[in-house]
């Protein structure tokens, strides 16, 4: 019903604007022409609801046409070369930005394929962040992009069969694991001390702990995996376990 | 009590183009010129009032602000070409006075363009293709 009242009010707004100007109108030569935009305005106003539901609103759209024919006035009156360039610029980075988008994601996808291979871990996602490096600007000299940050993902069906274990143990557990969420956790280089960590908090959950060692190791393994084949610093790859938080606390 | 002050200005500006007339007619016409820039200038405070009436009453009943802009734009092409184009057609060039005539219009037009395509579209959109 706001709708309707809202749409109500702006029709009986723009006739009573359309009738006002009429009256300060000056002459009766330009009253045709006026008269003319006046009830196409009227007209759009009436169809708002039928255009918003085609097409987006109508005032967006109109204020876009208004905009490009302001544009093109300017740039065919001007057309100033240092407007050229800084949209020159802005399409290149824009460029760049996709082609170093688009290099990550493949990278990711063969470090992905790596794990898989190599270690023997299915892996949920690796996302990969790329950077151009800063490099000796003034002359243009090419710049290298270089991968900036690994974040791998270990997939939470990892988890099932011991959440399942847990279950048969004990149906009381059942409350506390049932409604995990999935917090991400970045798991520590050392295991060991992870591992203990989880023996101090909780001494039942005993399966748990044994698994989440295990899956250190393994993130260990896939973090010097992919810094032995591409050359990255341990502290560059994160790897990052949904399932165990919900467990911990 | 402003209406006095703009007939007494007319009357008095008409009685003395009347005089000078006969003498030096490019006076009269200088004369006729700066009275009628003088009364515009007189209104356009009050058309300022309107106008920011207008605009507050837009406001508070959500009519689209693009829409508003548009009649403004409107009603400024309009005052501003008829003025022109009288004070030419007093220096006796008629033929001026229609073009500036013209170019209002066609400035008036100019803001109708998107207006229609924009109906004409969602026409289209409306009918089965």
């Amino acid at each position: 019903m706001t709708w309707l009242s809202g749409w109500l009010k702006e029709v009986i707004m723009v006739v009573l604007l359309a009738s006002f100007v009429d009256l300060i109108l000056p002459s009766r030569s330009m009253e045709r022409y006026v008269k003319l935009v006046l009830s196409l305005l009227i007209l759009v106003t009436l169809l708002s609801p039928l255009m918003k539901l085609l097409t987006e609103a109508a005032d967006i759209r109109l204020a876009d046409a208004f905009n490009k024919l302001n544009q093109t006035q300017a740039a065919s009156s001007k057309g100033s070369l240092k407007q050229i360039m800084a949209q020159a610029e802005q399409m290149k980075s824009q460029q760049q930005k996709q082609s170093l988008e688009w290099a990550a994601q493949e990278i990711a996808a063969q470090m992905k394929d790596q794990i898989r291979k190599q270690i023997g871990q299915n892996v949920a996602e690796v996302k990969v962040v790329l950077a151009m490096q800063a490099g000796e600007s003034a002359v243009g000299a090419a710049q290298n992009p270089y991968i900036k940050a690994v974040t791998v993902v270990l997939p939470l069906e990892e988890d099932a069969p011991a959440k399942g274990a847990n279950d048969g143990q004990s149906s009381s557990n059942e409350i506390q694991i049932e409604p995990v969420s999935p917090v991400q956790i970045q798991v520590n280089i050392d295991s060991t001390q992870d591992a203990e960590d989880t023996k101090d908090s909780s001494s039942k959950a005993s399966g748990t702990k044994e698994h989440e060692s295990a899956q250190g190791k393994q993130a260990e393994a896939i973090k010097k995996m992919l810094g032995n084949t591409w050359g990255l610093e341990p502290e560059m790859v994160i790897i990052q376990n949904g399932s165990t938080v919900g467990r911990k606390l | 009590m402003e209406i006095i002050q703009v007939v007494g200005l007319g009357l008095i500006a008409t009685i003395l183009i009347l005089i000078v007339k006969e003498q030096k007619p490019m006076f009269a016409f200088l004369l006729a010129v700066a009275t009628s820039i003088l009364i515009f200038m007189f209104l356009m405070g009050k058309i300022s009032i309107i106008i920011t009436e207008l605009e507050r009453m837009a406001r508070s009943s959500g009519v689209e602000m693009i829409y508003l802009k548009t009649i403004l734009k409107i009603i400024g092409i309009a005052y501003i070409a008829e003025f022109g184009a009288q004070v030419v057609r007093d220096a006796g060039q008629e033929n001026i006075a229609s073009k500036i005539e013209l170019a209002g219009k066609i400035l008036i037009m100019v803001l109708a363009v998107p207006i229609i395509g924009i109906i004409i579209e969602t026409v289209l959109k409306l009918l089965p293709s």
